[in-house]
């Protein structure tokens, strides 16, 4: 029974997002808020929602390279609570071999229907390069959601977790997943859509990449100074291809760590 | 006092959600459990300065109390969320046969099975986690392996 129950429970464990959830949701609790003061905001919220005709007002956008990050402010009709939600676009075409033998995939989980490919491998077969990074401490990327129309590629994405896994830098610790997505000439909608959920006292932030000459869009979650954990979703486009990452560092100084890594991408 | 509340969360949140989800067979359940076990952590940190087997079996008590706790509760989810590991046991009778088993018997068995086949507890450290005497434990992990074995078919060795 013994060797039973442990082969019943052994892989039972969180995925980084729920750990992440958790972390955030114990070192940085929701601040409980007066009721006298809570009803003042709840009313002013009402009223604004009165006044503007709707449940969300839409901030200006900003312009990274051919990414255009939105943020829309709304507000939870139930329980009032207040959130942000970036919309980050992309509409830059990729020009790749559309005939790569890359076989179509809807991104199901069913690992016999997943490709893992070597970035040379990849970069062969579609024609183009992709930014690399000393970080990598893994030499294949799994596919993801793959399209084509016409037997030609006109959505891909591929992607690596846990890049840095191996990684321990002296003053922190840093975790990494990256998506590498693109669309071309023959994708229907000719749009990139990525959207994140940013909740309350999420810094919008932006990390110029001196190597790359470009700007990345940085939401960075619990961006208190003394928070030990921090968490972020990146985002840029290099030479028509999206490169997003999903971050998570414990220790060490934010702002270094995350210019460091981005500074470490560059063609091979 | 963070860093220490990092080091520990590192070490021991996959065993408390394992415990809790061994119980409610629910990830969200789990979840919930795992996290106010580590709200409860934090609250209490400076009763701890090292990372040990002591700290470990602390929130294993917090974890199986509010385990406890949710069974009286509403909110508990009243549907099983297995599939990830019926995908992983699917290939092994004996495993499959088990875990529907597992679901079948009462939650009160679950966690001292758990603790004595999983985490390879005593009858004792048992007794003293969910607050019961050795006595109910020892009956409990009788019964329990009993109701096994009864939905099982007697298809499990000892």
């Amino acid at each position: 029974m013994n060797k039973n129950i442990k082969d019943i429970f052994k892989d039972v464990k969180m995925n980084d997002e729920q750990s992440s959830r958790i972390l955030n949701n114990v070192l940085n609790p929701p601040v409980k808020r007066h009721k006298l003061l809570k009803n003042i905001i709840i009313t002013s919220l009402v009223l604004i929602c009165c006044i503007f005709g709707g449940v969300y007002a839409v901030e200006k956008g900003n312009v990274f390279d051919t990414l255009e990050v939105l943020f829309k402010h709304k507000i939870d009709s139930n329980t009032k609570n207040e959130y942000d939600v970036a919309s980050v676009k992309s509409n830059a075409l990729a020009v790749v071999n559309y005939d790569a033998d890359i076989p179509e995939y809807d991104g199901d989980n069913n690992d016999s229907l997943k490709h893992q490919y070597s970035f040379e491998e990849l970069e062969s077969m579609l024609g183009i390069k992709f930014l690399q990074s000393e970080y990598y401490k893994k030499d294949f990327i799994n596919q993801g959601y793959t399209e084509k129309n016409n037997d030609k590629i006109a959505r891909a994405t591929f992607y690596m977790n846990d890049i840095t896994s191996e990684s321990n830098s002296k003053d922190g610790k840093l975790i990494c997943d990256m998506t590498i997505s693109f669309i071309t000439k023959y994708d229907k909608e000719k749009e990139m859509k990525f959207v994140t959920g940013l909740g309350q006292g999420v810094a919008k932030r932006e990390f110029f990449i001196e190597k790359l000459k470009t700007t990345a869009f940085v939401a960075q979650f619990w961006p208190e100074e003394n928070a030990y954990v921090k968490y972020c979703y990146i985002y840029f486009n290099y030479e028509n291809i999206s490169y997003q990452f999903k971050m998570f560092i414990r220790g060490g100084n934010f702002e270094e760590q995350v210019k460091d890594f981005l500074n470490s991408f560059e063609y091979k | 006092m963070d860093n220490l509340f990092i080091e520990i969360f590192d070490k021991y949140h996959n065993d408390v959600y394992r415990l809790a989800y061994s119980y409610t067979l629910n990830k969200e359940d789990a979840e919930d459990i795992s996290q106010r076990t580590f709200t409860s952590l934090y609250k209490n940190i400076k009763k701890f300065s090292t990372v040990d087997e002591n700290v470990k079996k602390w929130l294993f008590k917090v974890a199986s109390n509010d385990s406890l706790d949710l069974l009286k509760s509403s909110w508990i989810k009243k549907r099983f969320d297995t599939t990830e590991i019926e995908i992983k046991v699917k290939d092994n009778e004996k495993n499959m046969d088990l875990l529907n088993a597992w679901k079948k018997i009462s939650k009160k068995y679950r966690m001292p099975i758990y603790l004595y086949y999983y985490e390879g507890y005593s009858i004792n450290e048992i007794a003293l986690l969910l607050n019961i005497t050795e006595s109910a434990t020892k009956l409990r992990l009788k019964r329990g392996k009993e109701k096994l074995k009864i939905e099982m078919g007697d298809g499990i060795d000892e």
